[in-house]
C-alpha cells in the first residue's frame, strides 16, 4: 500500500515532534524517539539513506563523549581518566542530537524537492522563485568555480602549500566567481522584468486528508505527554 | 526592476554562501567563509534583506543537505544585519569600514553561536577548535565560555577576510549597482 502525505502535515508533525524532542530529558524517552524515528524509517523504505546521514553526527557524539568526559569542568567523580558527570552531560546532548538529525532528516528524505519548491512557494510565492532560483544557480556555479580554479592552477597558481598561500588561492578563485554571480543576477533580473513577473500567483490550497489529520494529531498527543513529562516528574 | 533584482539577487548571495564554504573545505582552510554572500547582499540591498538573505541560506541548505545548520542562521542573520547597517552610515569602499565590520561580528557571531553550539553539540564542531576548546574547559572556564572563546580567532580572521573582499568587489562595481555601498552625499 502506498501511503501519500502532504508535505504540509508532515512539516508541521515533525515541528511538534521536534519541539518534543527539546523538551525530553530522560534517558529512556531518548531511546524511544531515536527507535521510533528508526521505524517509521524503516516502514518508509529511507533506512539505508537515514544512516549516512547520520554517520557524520556518530563521529561529532564520539568527539564529544571524550572531550567531555575528560575535560568538562563539573567532573567530580572519575573512573580511571573518565569524569561521570562529563559523560552523562554527553550522552544527553548527544542522544538529543541525534534524535533531532533523525527526525529531520526523516522528513527530507521522504519529501522530493519538487515537493518542498512546491509547499515554499505556496508558503510565500517569492520564497518559491528564491529556492527555485538557488537550486538552479547552485550547479552552474559549483562548475564555475571547479572550471576558475583549474584555470588558475594552469597560470601557476599553487593551493597545496602552506596557510598564506591557501588563502590567497582562495581569494583568485572566488573573486571572479562572485563577479560572475553579481552579473548572473543582474541578467536574470532583467529577464523576469521583461517577461512580467509581478510575484501575483494563484495559490492552491493544500487539502489533508484522515491520514494526514492523524499524524498531526498524534505528533501533538507525543508533545503533550512530553511536556507532562517535564514538568509533572522532574 | 528594483524588486526583480532583489528577487535574483538573493538566490545568487545563497549560492556564494555554499560555494565559498565549499571552496574552503576544498582548500583545507581552518575558516568556514561561508557568510560572503549574506556581507555582498547586505551592502547592496541593506540590513533587512541582508539579514533574509542570511537566514534563508542556512534554511535553505539545511533542507537540502543538513538540517542541524538550520538554527544557525540566526548567526548568519546578524552578520547581514550588523553589515547592513554598517553601510548605510559610512558606505562600504574605505577601509575602516570593514575593519569594524570584522571586529564587531568577531565578538557577536560567537556570542550567539557558541550557545546555539553548546545546546547542540556540546560546542564541539569536530574540527581544530576542539582542541582550543579543551583546553580552556581544562583551566576550568566553564563550557559557555570556552566554547564562546575558542570560536574567536577563527571568527576573527573569517569576517575579516569577507569583509574586505567585498570591499574590494564593491569598489569595483559601476555606480548603479552599488546600492547602499557607497555613502550619500
Amino acid at each position: 500500500m502506498k501511503i501519500a502525505l502532504h508535505t504540509g502535515a508532515k512539516f508541521a508533525a515533525m515541528c511538534l515532534a521536534l519541539i518534543a524532542v527539546v523538551f525530553t530529558v530522560e534517558l529512556w524517552q531518548m531511546v524511544f524517539w531515536i527507535v521510533l524515528c528508526f521505524l517509521l524509517a524503516y516502514l518508509a523504505g529511507v533506512f539505508g539513506d537515514l544512516i549516512k546521514r547520520l554517520l557524520p553526527f556518530i563521529y561529532i557524539v564520539l568527539l564529544m563523549l571524550l572531550i567531555h568526559s575528560l575535560v568538562n569542568p563539573q567532573n567530580l567523580t572519575y573512573w580511571w581518566y573518565f569524569g561521570l558527570e562529563g559523560l552523562e552531560y554527553a550522552t544527553r546532548i548527544g542522544m538529543r542530537l541525534i534524535g533531532i538529525v533523525l527526525l529531520a532528516n526523516l522528513m527530507l528524505l521522504t519529501t522530493s524537492s519538487h515537493e518542498l519548491i512546491n509547499y515554499i512557494g505556496r508558503l510565500h510565492p517569492d520564497l518559491g522563485i528564491i529556492f527555485g532560483l538557488m537550486l538552479s544557480g547552485l550547479p552552474v556555479m559549483r562548475n564555475q568555480m571547479q572550471t576558475t580554479l583549474d584555470v588558475q592552477a594552469a597560470r601557476g597558481l599553487d593551493y597545496h602549500d602552506r596557510l598564506l598561500g591557501r588563502i590567497a588561492a582562495y581569494i583568485a578563485v572566488i573573486v571572479p566567481v562572485i563577479i560572475q554571480s553579481i552579473n548572473r543576477a543582474y541578467y536574470m533580473a532583467q529577464l523576469l522584468y521583461l517577461r512580467g513577473y509581478t510575484g501575483q500567483r494563484k495559490v492552491l490550497e493544500e487539502r489533508w486528508n484522515g491520514l494526514d489529520w492523524l499524524l498531526f494529531f498524534s505528533s501533538s498527543l507525543l508533545l503533550s505527554i512530553a511536556i507532562y513529562w517535564r514538568f509533572a516528574h522532574c | 526592476m528594483k524588486k526583480t533584482f532583489i528577487l535574483t539577487l538573493i538566490p545568487v548571495a545563497i549560492v556564494i554562501n555554499i560555494v565559498g564554504g565549499m571552496l574552503a573545505g576544498a582548500l583545507k582552510l581552518p575558516i568556514f567563509l561561508d557568510s560572503i554572500g549574506t556581507m555582498l547582499s547586505a551592502v547592496l540591498l541593506g540590513p533587512w534583506l541582508g539579514a533574509l538573505t542570511g537566514l534563508l541560506s542556512n534554511v535553505f541548505q539545511g533542507l537540502l543537505t543538513d538540517p542541524v545548520s538550520i538554527p544557525f542562521g540566526l548567526v548568519n542573520a546578524v552578520i547581514g544585519i550588523v553589515v547592513g547597517f554598517l553601510a548605510k552610515s559610512r558606505g562600504f569602499t574605505d577601509y575602516v569600514t570593514p575593519l569594524l565590520a570584522g571586529l564587531i561580528l568577531a565578538i557577536l557571531a560567537p556570542i550567539i553561536g557558541a550557545p546555539i553550539a553548546v545546546y547542540l553539540f556540546g560546542g564541539v564542531t569536530g574540527g581544530g577548535i576542539d582542541i582550543l576548546y579543551a583546553m580552556f574547559m581544562h583551566q576550568d572556564m566553564g563550557i559557555f565560555t570556552s566554547a564562546f572563546l575558542a570560536r574567536i580567532p577563527a571568527n576573527l580572521l573569517d569576517k575579516l577576510l569577507s569583509a574586505y573582499l567585498i570591499m574590494f568587489i564593491v569598489r569595483k562595481l559601476p555606480p548603479t549597482m552599488q546600492g547602499y555601498g557607497v555613502k550619500l552625499s
